[in-house]
């Protein structure tokens, strides 16, 4: 399914999200698949901000921010991100305005 | 005598505890019984220890074939059909450890030892050398043998004891015991000697233990050793990788993984003699942190 700038999406309540309080990578478990997956970089703050209520447009705009990258530089690569958490079945789509 | 005599068990081994169930294994053979006596003989259930009503019972039959194969079936259910004298013990030990890690909810591939109370998992595939660090520890550190190829971890993070002869592969700086080493042994375990951690001099640890250390060897002859200290993340994508049980008891497993690396400190071990890698893991017990 392919993502649209108003796309609403929540992370999907079988996934279990381990902050290390060793300040590293945080890790998402998959219920659905038993799979673990290390968010590295951004796309531990990507996955942080998609939270049932903003569109990707309102994620690009936060994750761009807090990097303090322009939003037009990186907002290919943030759809992707956002894309490979809707392949992986950690993150679903809410809504559509 | 009748075929159907003839393969009717004779001998029973056990009642053995393994992960938190009895088991018996019957057997048609004498010589089987008598060597499954001796490997198996830590597991089995202490005396005056109350049954626990979950008895599992194998049948571990030799055909009078020409070719004299094994089968093995657990409760009725057949496991292995078609065995040689000299893999029918080694089966045996895989299917209780196939007990073990269906028993239990999150079982990693490793094995444990315990010091003073604190434990350490030294967890990897097989040929990483977790079962001869894990043998030279007890042996010459005096750590307590918990468990070896399947560490159940229960809901506290400790690691529940799986007291299974160790494997010994030809080469190991382990030496089995004389007894060991006899006609039986040549007969039903030429290449990998299970050897009863008692019998090399090792304390066996009876209760669940906590596990302070995590430890990740990695043998390699002629490698200098090394200690590398990895984060929580790089703990947690190694143990998942090396519990086989993950995807089936999910988020469970999952956070009782999580508590395991919350608990103490996370060490990759590569060494190219044991003696170093013990060194090393004694070293990383000292730094870490007490338990919480």
């Amino acid at each position: 399914m392919t993502l649209e700038r108003h796309t609403v999406l929540r992370a999907v309540t079988s996934a279990v999200t381990y902050v290390p309080d060793d300040g590293s990578d945080p890790i998402v478990f998959s219920s659905a698949t038993g799979c673990v997956h290390r968010l590295r970089g951004s796309s531990a703050t990507i996955r942080a901000a998609i939270d049932g209520a903003r569109p990707v447009d309102a994620v690009i705009e936060m994750v761009s921010s807090i990097h303090r990258v322009a939003s037009p530089t990186v907002a290919a690569d943030i759809v992707d991100t956002i894309q490979h958490f809707v392949d992986l079945g950690l993150v679903v789509i809410v809504d559509r305005v | 005598m009748t075929r159907a005599a003839a393969l009717a068990p004779t001998h029973e081994v056990g009642p053995l505890r393994v992960g938190g169930l009895d088991v018996t294994i019957r057997t048609n053979c004498a010589a089987f019984a008598a060597i499954a006596d001796t490997v198996f003989v830590d597991l089995l259930r202490p005396a005056g220890v109350a049954a626990t009503g979950r008895h599992v019972v194998f049948n571990t039959i030799r055909h009078e074939t020409p070719s004299l194969r094994w089968g093995i079936d657990r409760d009725g259910q057949p496991c292995e059909l078609d065995l040689r004298d000299d893999a029918v013990l080694l089966h045996q030990q895989w299917e209780l450890n196939r007990l073990v890690i269906e028993s239990q909810r999150a079982v990693v591939h490793a094995a444990a030892v315990t010091l003073d109370g604190r434990g350490i998992l030294l967890a990897g595939l097989s040929h990483s050398g977790k079962t001869t660090l894990a043998g030279w520890l007890a042996v010459h550190h005096h750590f307590g043998y918990i468990a070896d190829e399947a560490a159940a971890i229960d809901e506290q993070a400790r690691v529940r004891p799986f007291v299974r002869p160790l494997g010994l592969r030809s080469g190991s700086p382990l030496t089995a015991p004389e007894r060991s080493r006899g006609r039986l042994a040549q007969r039903f375990m030429p290449d990998e000697q299970l050897v009863p951690a008692s019998t090399l001099g090792c304390t066996l640890q009876p209760a669940p233990t906590p596990a302070q250390l995590i430890v990740f060897p990695h043998f390699r002859p002629n490698t200098e050793p090394v200690a590398m200290h990895l984060t929580q993340s790089d703990a947690i994508e190694r143990l998942a990788s090396l519990t086989p049980g993950l995807a089936q008891h999910g988020a469970t497993a999952f956070r009782r993984l999580v508590a395991l690396v919350s608990t103490g400190g996370v060490v990759d071990v590569s060494y190219g003699h044991v003696s170093d890698a013990a060194d090393l893991v004694l070293d990383a017990l000292h730094r870490s942190p007490e338990p919480r």
